[in-house]
């Protein structure tokens, strides 16, 4: 899937870790990612959505190299980031930026907000020294935050107003792209929405590009103009979000959309309900990986023995599975 | 129809480094036979410690339940009951599930032995009827290949299973109540589907009264019959489930129902709520929701008693008495 403007993108990217291994017994290696290829548009979002243990997390992570990728392709605005020299990555590095899920485990609990914006400016002397505190400022009001809690430890802010933080520092070495790592599974509804609209607002008025990765399909489709749904570190499918969400090809994704509680009692629906658990990652099954759960009725011998690769069944729109052209209908409402 | 379970004017109080926080402060609601009751609000509204005073499962000396509560089960204040009696109904008679299964199962102890305990600690039998008393709990939370499992440990399990597993050892007195904590918040989701209809099935099969205490209103709307809003350490909103979606009384519950992104109602911008849950420490006076309610004025400094808008839905809100000053 190579897309003509990509700011960011993974092509063929491996990721395995070693897990286990005893005195007597070898290590065994355990794919988190096997062979995704993906392309964040500039100025595009793009939603990965997957459920824990589907890689969602260690992608993201790559691309920034915060995680080094067993084999692949990593390119962000045309540079191989894999390839490298350290003085030139930190030059990179500038331009993309992470925010975590968990604002409280990524700031220094012992440091000021106000310093902990600061920091990026000053280690990539974007600023001369008296000029960065107003930078905070500016920083901290761009994200609603009041300028005068610059002063303030992590412990004495919300939850929502510790991930402001997160995102000004973030914003503060003025990145083009933005990691946002399940930026608001930790916060309330009534909170999330503000941190939502936040992100949206930014990105109109910096002109960003993010890769959005979130288990929540409805705050994915609030944000993303296109979805990419993993399963044990594969692709699924990959579709703009309108035409995801009206009409999901893979069976996966129709059991996932299936799965939402939807807040309204005369909808309680007809849901697909996947029976077990994912497999493990270090028993992938044979085949397509979401055969032993799949609930379409043509499941047959060649899911279990032939992998389904990742291919185009209509133009933009991306599904690894054998029988995509006749996909399992949604649950009615 | 009698309440099986009434709560009065609940107040649990936790001193704190910053004052004493009121998490649950003054809390009423009643629960009835069979139904399974909404317990819905965002973190620091007081749903779980309403629901840990039930059992008196607060820690002091820093936690303490106010002298007046009363939650009246039986003809009994369990609040008032002595600690032996009290023991006899937690877990026998109203048992409990929570959000992280995995901090709830004892690790260092099989599935078969934890569940074949809680049966023998509360019931006369023998170890070996137990433990296929066990089998069968095992089967009917749906958890495959029950048999075997009963020698698996905690760990071995995953997320879902664990839960399948504490949801068997509540069922195993079974309780004429059970208080369900966020039980699939830490799930994945198609995870929580599997626990959801779990549940859905259970209370139609037991006949079993549940109080669902979540977050999630999509949750409430799938699984419960009444609702009870919290917000501040109060319940704001009472009504049966589909009257709370259709007509929400209470601002906050309007709020919320805009605030979340919604799968079957895109949105270009989310309504969000300004402002933040204030701390437990410094409620604000009158109505609590008033400061970052949209439709605030004068009257709302005084704090509103529940007032009733239709026959079982009630609201704290001075709007019920004034619906004029709901703005389109």
């Amino acid at each position: 899937m190579t897309h003509g403007h990509a700011l960011a993108e993974v092509r063929a990217l491996v990721k395995e870790y070693h897990v286990g291994g005893g005195l007597f017994r070898p290590r065994a290696a355990l794919r988190a990612v096997d062979g995704v290829s993906l392309a964040v548009a500039r100025g595009e979002t793009l939603g990965l959505v997957g459920e824990s243990g589907s890689g969602k997390t260690t992608i993201g992570r790559c691309i920034l190299r915060l995680a080094e990728p067993t084999s692949g392709e990593v390119r962000f605005d045309g540079e191989d980031v894999l390839a490298l020299p350290p003085a030139r990555l930190r030059a990179l590095r500038r331009r993309m930026q992470i925010v975590f899920q968990d604002p409280y485990g990524s700031l220094n609990p012992r440091m000021r907000v106000g310093a902990a914006v600061r920091e990026p400016v000053e280690v990539h002397r974007l600023e001369p020294k008296g000029s960065a505190a107003a930078r905070v400022r500016a920083l901290f009001a761009e994200v609603g935050l009041d300028p005068t809690y610059v002063d303030r430890f992590p412990h004495e802010l919300s939850g929502g107003q510790r991930q402001r933080v997160a995102i000004a520092r973030a914003l503060s070495v003025e990145p083009d792209f933005l990691v946002l790592d399940e930026p608001v599974s930790a916060l309330d509804v009534s909170v999330q929405a503000q941190v939502l609209n936040l992100l949206a607002d930014l990105k109109r008025r910096r002109e960003l590009t993010y890769l959005f990765i979130a288990h929540d399909l409805a705050v994915v489709r609030y944000l993303a103009d296109r979805v990419a749904v993993i399963y044990l570190g594969t692709l699924m499918e990959v579709a703009s979000s309108t035409a995801l969400y009206a009409a999901p090809l893979h069976p996966y994704t129709v059991s996932l959309l299936s799965a939402v509680p939807v807040p309204d009692p005369d909808r309680r629906r007809a849901r697909i309900v996947l029976s077990g658990d994912a497999p493990s990652l270090r028993r992938p099954p044979s085949g397509c990986l979401f055969h032993p759960r799949c609930p379409h009725p043509q499941k047959s011998d060649r899911c279990r023995a032939e992998a389904p690769p990742l291919r185009e069944v209509r133009p933009g729109r991306w599904v690894a599975c054998h029988y995509a052209e006749d996909p399992l209908p949604v649950p009615p409402a | 129809m009698k309440p099986l379970l009434s709560v009065r004017d609940l107040r649990t109080t936790f001193r704190t480094a910053d004052g004493v926080a009121r998490a649950a402060d003054g809390v009423s609601f009643d629960l009835f036979p069979a139904e399974t009751l909404g317990l819905v609000g965002e973190s620091g509204c007081g749903k779980t410690v309403t629901a840990l005073s039930i059992l008196r499962l607060i820690e002091g000396p820093a936690g303490e339940i106010g002298a007046e509560s009363v939650v009246e089960y039986d003809g009994r204040n369990l609040l008032q009951l002595p600690e032996s009696e009290l023991r006899a109904v937690r877990g026998a008679e109203i048992a409990m599930i929570f959000q992280e299964p995995g901090a709830s199962l004892n690790p260092v102890l099989s599935v078969g032995t934890q569940i074949t305990e809680t049966l023998l600690a509360h019931r006369v039998m023998t170890r070996a009827t137990a433990r296929q008393r066990a089998v069968e709990l095992l089967e009917l939370v749906g958890l495959a290949d029950a048999a075997r499992r009963m020698n698996d440990y905690p760990h071995q399990l995953s997320g879902g299973m664990q839960q399948r597993v504490m949801i068997a050892i509540a069922l195993s007195c079974e309780p004429r109540i059970l208080i369900a904590d966020e039980p699939t918040t830490a799930l994945d989701v198609t995870i929580q589907a599997q626990i959801l209809e779990l549940l859905a099935h259970l209370k139609h099969q037991l006949g079993m009264a549940m109080i669902l205490i979540t977050h999630d209103l999509g949750v409430v709307a799938g699984l419960a019959d009444r609702v009870a809003v919290m917000y501040a350490g109060q319940v704001v909103e009472e009504a049966p489930v589909r009257q709370l979606f259709a007509a929400p009384q209470h601002p906050y519950t309007e709020a919320l129902l805009n605030a979340a992104p919604r799968l079957d109602r895109p949105a270009d911008r989310l309504a969000a709520i300004p402002g933040a849950v204030p701390p437990a420490t410094a409620w604000p006076e009158g109505c609590r929701f008033h400061p970052r309610c949209a439709y605030g004025w004068e009257r709302c400094t005084t704090p509103p008693p529940h007032l009733e808008a239709t026959p079982g839905h009630r609201a704290r809100c001075w709007l019920v008495e004034q619906p004029s000053r709901r703005r389109a």
